[in-house]
């Protein structure tokens, strides 16, 4: 049985549908990255899953329990951070975790412990004394990630881990999450997908409430391997191009022009083709080569396409 | 009701830290030492007044029982105004700022962040009210000389009866309108209603305003004047509105 796993999940709000359909497992001790742009429907879908909102159709499992609203018990072993956590600013951050722990059924002695290691964790340890009142967005969104762990959760969900945080945070939290992978399943959404490269194992991506694709982060990069060359010149490369675009090992070429340069960008369907041929066609062309480079797709590259709907799956 | 304990101890530490005991206890203080002096000397500033315009108000010399209903009368205005006015927010800023959202997706349940706020709100008030009621006794006592004191611990039960009737009605709007002036609006507008409705001479033995009348005449002391049906229909309000805010929250989408 999986960690995660829902089934046909819908939420509605009125005639917008906030997600359609989704079905998506999530295996354990593993990280999960949950793609989707702006307003795609990802707070949704960790409400959802969280049991704070209902679901218009389809169910939901998560730690091999179905997800209810205000099941208490359930909750004890999941974890959630919100996309903008918000806190009680007469408390100081230490009295937050405390009460937090508390919450969660520890002891006072293991609740003061505790949140001294997520202070130290979280590198709040300074700040644990001041009121909350007085953090910084950044502060905050450390301290929403310590409560979050204060119950040793067996699933995570962190909604925009790494949103408001400083290069230096980041790097920071995307740490404390791989760390996590031993005893935890993550479920982060994110549309940052350096963060999603760095540390998930697998992904799902969705796009205005549905399902784009979803698969290890290894397996999507192979299914999109089509490679592709930027060749750059420092004069017009009009006949070149011609002549490219007519090879059938070629599926598009485009033209880049810039100050003295222009770079031909061939998206070649046959990589072994392209690689023995390209040169000799440079090389016949008569023209002076500056750069000639293979790049790999970036699952940026990967997303905008799957996004902007270029590439059916 | 897990969690409760914890929530509890919380909502109370949030009542001293943010100083809402200090308000609570200044307004009702205030109300405590102010009503025996203006009952007792406003019939003579009136007089001083009015002597040098040609007639005078004949007024009965005050009392201490006088004093006391002051006291009271102020309290259904002021005390109803300042309950309010404290637990409007309750519900609907931790909706509104998600510190609700990020409480409720700890092992609690629903209910028990409603009761710990009933619970630690329903105290200050009650400290607020005992804290006046005793000021405004032994200050009557001072200014009068004597001063009943059975009818007077009555009217204090009835007026904390009465006080967390609105409690829970404004709870009750809180958790069903994010925006905490229009939560406290509407909690207004039904208690007034309620208000208005009990100078009906036959539906106020069964609605809260009830137990005014009857707290007002234990101190005077007119006998034979009990409310049950108030009392009881209060209760039950109570309970009701605590039984709403909860439907109301477990509705809620976080």
């Amino acid at each position: 049985m999986p960690a995660i796993k829902c089934v046909e999940l819908t939420k509605r709000y009125g005639a917008l549908t906030a997600l359609d359909g989704l079905t998506i497992e999530v295996h354990e001790r593993s990280i999960f990255g949950f793609l989707g742009p702006n307003g795609s429907g990802k707070t949704t879908m960790i409400k959802l899953l969280m049991g704070m909102s209902r679901p218009s159709a389809g169910r939901a499992w998560v730690n091999e329990k179905e997800v209810v609203a205000d099941a208490p018990d359930m909750r004890a072993q999941i974890g959630y951070l919100p996309d903008v956590p918000n806190f009680y600013n007469w408390m100081t951050g230490n009295e937050f975790l405390q009460f937090i722990g508390e919450l969660c059924h520890l002891s006072s002695f293991d609740s003061v412990s505790r949140s001294y290691e997520l202070l130290e964790l979280t590198g709040l340890q300074k700040a644990g004394k001041r009121k909350i009142g007085g953090y910084s967005r950044g502060m905050k969104q450390r301290l929403g990630l310590a409560q979050a762990l204060m119950n040793h959760p067996k699933v995570l969900f962190l909604d925009e881990p790494c949103s408001a945080l400083d290069p230096m945070g980041r790097r920071d939290v995307l740490n404390i999450i791989l760390k996590l992978r031993e005893f935890t399943t993550v479920f982060m959404s994110t549309h940052i997908l350096s963060d999603v490269e760095r540390v998930c194992d697998s992904l799902a991506i969705i796009n205005k409430g549905k399902l784009v694709t979803t698969s290890t982060v290894e397996a999507l990069r192979q299914r999109f391997a089509l490679s592709s060359f930027d060749i750059e010149f420092d004069s017009d490369p009009a006949e070149l191009t011609i002549l490219l675009e007519n090879q059938p090992w070629v599926q598009k070429v485009t033209k880049l022009e810039s100050n003295n340069t222009s770079v031909l960008c061939v998206l070649a369907g046959d990589v072994q083709s392209a690689k023995r041929e390209l040169p000799q066609l440079i090389a016949a062309s008569g023209l002076s080569l500056v750069r000639y480079e293979m790049t790999m797709p970036s699952l940026e590259d990967i997303f905008v396409r799957l996004v902007a709907g270029e590439v059916r799956t | 009701m897990k969690g409760f304990g914890v929530l509890l101890r919380k909502e109370i530490k949030e009542q001293f830290r943010t100083n809402k005991i200090v308000i609570i206890a200044i307004v009702f203080l205030f109300f405590g030492l102010s009503s025996p002096v203006m009952t007792k000397y406003l019939p003579e500033i009136i007089n001083s007044l009015s002597g040098t315009g040609g007639f005078t108000i004949e007024m009965p010399d005050p009392v201490s029982s006088d004093a006391l209903l002051s006291y009271a009368s102020n309290i259904s205005q002021f005390g109803v105004l300042m309950t309010v006015l404290l637990a409007m927010g309750a519900i609907a800023k931790e909706i509104e700022s998600g510190t609700a959202a990020l409480l409720l997706s700890k092992p609690v349940t629903r209910l028990s962040f409603i009761i710990a706020k009933l619970a630690a709100e329903g105290l200050n008030i009650l400290l607020g009210l005992l804290m006046g009621g005793l000021a405004c006794w032994g200050y009557t006592l001072i200014l009068f000389g004597e001063v009943s004191a059975l009818g007077f611990v009555y009217q204090m039960l009835l007026l904390a009866l009465f006080l967390l009737f609105c409690l829970s009605v404004t709870l009750f709007f809180s958790s069903l309108i994010k925006n905490q002036i229009a939560a406290g609006g509407l909690a207004i507008a039904v208690i007034i209603i309620i208000s208005i409705l009990s100078a009906l001479p036959k539906i106020v033995h069964f609605l809260p305003g009830g137990l005014i009348s009857w707290g007002n005449n234990l101190v005077s002391g007119v006998s034979g004047s009990a409310e049950w049906g108030s009392l009881a229909v209060s209760l039950a309000l109570i309970v009701l509105g605590i039984y709403g805010a909860w439907f109301n929250l477990r509705r809620k989408e976080l």
